[in-house]
């Protein structure tokens, strides 16, 4: 159970403007449906894909977050009914497809040959993900890289939406979620990170955890 | 399409997929949905010669890497690869861009 309404990320406009392309011809709930599948037959077109490879990566850990919080279903059941608007679960994996998206080239090479190595803004929003999904207790549902990562040296800062279990802190949960994304961040890119800055933008309440909550 | 010879992109490809680091290479191309069209269309078009493209003297590869290695020293490891392997098969090459896709 959800304690606040409101979608997580406040990224409305975002979702709304999906397509199905976006994951290079694939759907998140076909992604799901292809997961439930045990991905066979195989399907090139998907096992092809690092966007949708992303995605399947980010789908697992939901649910593995699914198995202490709510019931599964619940995930396929927003996957395949996108205009249900019924809350986090439909809005987390929405932002997965927006988050898989390659997106911008991040110089991670010699400042004089810039387009010599890059790593995809996709691949880096999935590792930002992976590693906050890593810490107990939470997870993330939008991540994004403000400013110009394409010029190597230029400062970036990352916002994180993220959803919390009830019964975590959240000032120690982000600061372990912040330390995780900065590792990451500091291994496998060249960014110059200004700040990592985390909303919590729902608490979630798992069905053996609502007894005591409300009016006495 | 590459203007090198598919045997000789399938070897140096292979050489990049055994670099410590890598976990595997994805179709060069950059626009994903034009691959993904032509794999709906006839499978059979799509092989391995497309792992690595090489077009006017610019050879792109697009990679996974393990989460375990710094992605920029692998990159970097398949980048000089890849120069010295094209370079030896006889074909110059002036640039090579490695693209990292995914950190698994």
């Amino acid at each position: 159970m959800a304690m606040t309404p409101t979608p997580p990320d406040g990224d409305d406009h975002a979702i709304l403007a999906l397509e199905p392309e976006d994951l290079d011809g694939h759907t998140i709930d076909e992604l799901a449906d292809y997961l439930d599948a045990g991905m066979l037959p195989a399907d090139p077109s998907i096992d092809d894909s690092p966007a949708c490879q992303n995605a399947l990566a980010a789908i697992v850990r939901v649910r593995s977050f699914a198995d202490d919080a709510i019931e599964a279903d619940a995930l396929d059941d927003a996957a395949r009914e996108p205009d249900r608007g019924d809350g986090w679960v439909q809005a987390i994996m929405q932002n997965i497809s927006l988050d898989a998206v390659a997106g911008r080239d991040i110089p991670i090479g010699e400042p004089a040959a810039p387009d010599d190595l890059v790593i995809t803004e996709g691949s880096v929003r999935s590792l930002i993900r992976r590693a906050g999904d890593a810490v107990e207790g939470i997870l993330i549902g939008r991540c994004s890289l403000d400013g110009d990562v394409t010029v190597p040296g230029a400062v970036v800062r990352v916002h994180v939406g993220a959803t919390i279990l009830w019964g975590y802190s959240i000032p120690e949960v982000t600061e372990r979620v912040r330390a995780a994304i900065s590792h990451e961040l500091l291994k496998h890119t060249r960014l110059e990170v200004a700040g990592i800055d985390i909303d919590i933008r729902d608490l979630h309440v798992g069905p053996d955890q609502t007894q005591g909550i409300g009016p006495a | 399409m590459s203007d090198l010879q598919p045997s000789a992109l399938s070897v140096v490809a292979s050489s990049v997929a055994a670099i410590p680091g890598v976990r595997r290479l994805y179709p060069a191309t950059t626009v994903q949905r034009v691959r993904t069209a032509i794999a709906a269309a006839a499978p059979s078009a799509v092989d391995q010669v497309d792992l690595i493209a090489v077009h006017d003297g610019v050879a792109t590869v697009a990679i996974s890497v393990d989460e375990d290695a710094p992605a920029p020293d692998t990159a970097r490891r398949v980048h000089d690869l890849l120069l010295d392997a094209l370079t030896a098969a006889g074909f110059p090459v002036t640039e090579v861009r490695v693209r990292i896709v995914q950190v698994d």
